[in-house]
């Protein structure tokens, strides 16, 4: 008895103490105070959520949306079990700020968009609320490394953090090289399909089309992105006149279709069947959410456009990212469903 | 049935229609479009195998479904638009009055939600549009009243609550994956006519059409009122289920083909009742001719305006309205 009231005395006097919290710099610039030990965390938008889940689940108090139901035996069930809390992505379901005071967490984790808007906002009402927001930069893939190092130093878990940033450093550096001397007429055209009728794609500079850009691919859609939305309606013409050799495909649906489309039948990709569907369990490799699932896309993609060049074993490959970042072993059936969708 | 406007309008369609077979993003000079058409038809000049082949795929696979299936559904909503005018005696009725595009948003969302194939997701849209107009009309039956009034009324509740469960079905779907499916789809969107859903759902959709067109003289007698109708020897519930029936059939199809497309049913009778006058006989096919050719038009500056493709549904808003306040302000006619 007594020493339960010790201990508890005891809690309460670290949690004391742990209010007063450390000043931090963000990836952003801003400087904010975070408690000293932090346990519950929530995040903004999925992507910083699954980093989250690499570095060590036990953090997150809450997730950004449902997670499919085909996908949850690739989680660890204490992440599939968090209560759905919404998120600022600017799609789906949108924050109820009650709800997530009421989860507790001890900082808020937000991607900084570049145009803020929607995750300043929060920041400045959790503030209101004492929950220090920290804002993290993932525009690029090539940010992974650090952002990863980052967090490990903010939560305390540095072995684990080192892993994954080597990792994402190493996947990126291999790549880079492999790549590096592929002349200009070499590379592979490559038509990045989204959405059902897949004719909405992304250009060449497009946060969304990152992998196509770091693989060595030539985006056959040329150009600035527009917008940080994405999803560019184009028409079935324009693709006939880019005649890409390589078609990345989001959507099933499109994937099916599309060999038996007579519309289609005129480009080199369709003609030589080489339309790809993006893996996507349990979450996407390519985009949508751009998550670090990419560093496995982009070795995924840039072996199959460059064999040669880049000759890797893609099922042991996936073994280990699966097991390093999502810690789930695959069996070979799990392993074939996933390679080939 | 007066002549002379349905001829001007079937050749303004004609017309329409050939220099949109020319138009693309894809560069093909007007004249070997034609000639490529010549050599098809009547096997008049000679051209390469391969130049043959691309311009087979491009001509007859690509452009000429698309055109076709815009002049259908530009048709379809047209016609719908001006039969339900009539029948339900009042200017602002458009073809989703009864909730049937609703319905089929909803058919079509929950179609790529759970179902995945493209057939799957036809079949869901089509059931979803009769869905929503076969409960406007329980609705209508079991307030015992038998007006057009209540069937509006029972309509406008249908709709409501369509676009509700649209919204819920938004809300559940996946945000990567699925979402942004449906949004597209319910934007409208013609790049999904090939040239075997076009014919699967135009033999219908004319029939439809036609359908319509035959009950021409009794939507004349039912725009004087019911009592009037009956009294005229005009079997009105028989009347009003079988242009229900048709019109239903024929809009559901459109977002079958291409997704949700506003507006074309609304302004385009009103346009063509401004030139014919309320004569349905002429009315009718005046206003499918119409429709078809407004639809092609806009689906030409949805091709081509900029390097990516906007959705029709924004462009026959953004055009239409416009040009429907001009309309209207410049009309002398009454609406009947």
């Amino acid at each position: 008895m007594l020493r339960t009231l010790i201990l508890t005395l005891l809690f309460a006097i670290s949690c004391l103490g742990s209010a007063q919290g450390r000043e931090i710099i963000d990836m952003t610039g801003r400087r904010v105070t975070v408690p000293d030990t932090i346990r519950r965390v929530f995040t903004g938008s999925p992507p910083a959520t699954y980093m989250l889940y690499a570095l060590d689940p036990s953090l997150l108090v809450g997730v950004n949306f449902t997670i499919p139901a085909e996908d949850r035996r690739f989680l660890r069930p204490e992440f599939t079990r968090l209560p759905v809390a919404g998120g600022v992505f600017g799609q789906g379901r949108n924050i109820n700020l009650e709800a997530l005071l009421a989860l507790k967490p001890d900082v808020v984790l937000m991607w900084a968009w570049k145009d803020g808007g929607a995750g300043n906002k929060l920041a400045e009402r959790l503030h209101k609320s004492g929950i220090a927001t920290v804002f993290l930069d993932l525009d690029s893939l090539e940010n992974y490394p650090k952002a990863f190092t980052f967090l490990g130093d903010l939560l305390g878990r540095r072995e684990q953090s080192r892993k994954l940033a080597d990792y994402a450093r190493d996947t990126l550096r291999t790549v880079a090289a492999a790549t590096a001397g592929i002349p200009e007429q070499e590379r592979v055209a490559v038509y990045y399909a989204e959405g059902t009728d897949g004719l909405a794609t992304e250009r060449e500079t497009s946060v969304h089309a990152e992998v196509i850009r770091l693989a060595g691919g030539r985006n056959v859609h040329r150009g600035a992105a527009l917008d940080h939305a994405g999803m560019e309606k184009i028409n079935l013409e324009q693709v006939l006149l880019y005649n890409p050799q390589v078609i990345v495909a989001q959507e099933r649906i499109f994937r099916d279709s599309v060999a038996h489309d007579k519309r289609w039948q005129s480009i080199r990709a369709v003609r030589n069947r080489q339309v790809w569907l993006v893996p996507r369990t349990p979450f996407n490799w390519f985009d949508r959410p751009p998550s670090f699932m990419r560093l496995l896309g982009l070795k995924w993609f840039t072996n199959r456009l460059y064999p040669k060049r880049y000759p890797i074993n893609m099922a042991k490959e996936t073994r280990q990212f699966y097991r390093l970042f999502l810690g789930v072993e695959l069996g070979d059936r799990d392993l074939r469903k996933i390679l080939q969708p | 049935m007066k002549v002379l406007p349905i001829s001007l309008l079937s050749l303004l369609l004609a017309a329409t229609a050939l220099v949109s077979l020319s138009l693309g993003k894809y560069p093909l000079a007007p004249g070997e479009v034609a000639g490529f058409l010549g050599h098809r038809l009547f096997g008049w000049g000679t051209f390469d195998a391969e130049r043959l082949q691309l311009l087979e795929n491009l001509v007859m696979e690509i452009r000429l479904p698309r055109i076709m299936a815009a002049a259908l559904i530009g048709a379809a909503l047209a016609v719908s638009g001006a039969a339900y005018q009539a029948l339900f005696v009042n200017p602002l009725v458009s073809p989703g009055i009864l909730g049937v595009l609703a319905g089929a948003s909803l058919g079509a969302a929950l179609g790529l939600v759970f179902l995945k194939t493209w057939y799957g997701v036809q079949a869901a849209t089509f059931l979803g549009g009769f869905a929503a107009v076969g409960l406007a009309m329980g609705i209508a039956r079991l307030c015992r009243v038998n007006s057009t009034v209540m069937l509006v009324l029972g309509g406008i509740i249908s709709g409501a609550f369509f676009s509700a469960l649209v919204a819920i079905v938004k809300y559940v779907s996946d945000p990567y994956n699925q979402l942004p499916a449906i949004v597209y789809w319910l934007m409208g969107n013609m790049a999904m006519a090939d040239q075997g859903m076009t014919l699967k759902a135009g033999i219908p959709i004319l029939v439809g059409i036609a359908c319509l067109m035959l009950m021409a003289r009794h939507l004349n007698v039912l725009s004087m009122g019911d009592e009037e109708a009956r009294a005229l020897g005009v079997n009105v519930e028989a009347v009003r289920l079988t242009v229900i029936v048709c019109a239903t059939l024929i809009s559901t199809l459109t977002v079958v083909l291409a997704g949700i497309i506003g507006w074309v049913g609304l302004i385009i009778p009103h346009i063509t009742r401004m030139i014919t006058g309320p004569d349905n006989e002429t009315l009718l096919p005046a206003t499918a001719l119409a429709g078809a050719s407004y639809l092609l038009l806009v689906d030409d500056i949805s091709r081509l305006a900029f390097t990516f493709e906007i959705p029709i549904g924004i462009v026959t808003a953004l055009i239409g309205i416009p040009f429907f306040v001009l309309v209207l302000k410049n009309a002398r006619k009454g609406w009947l």
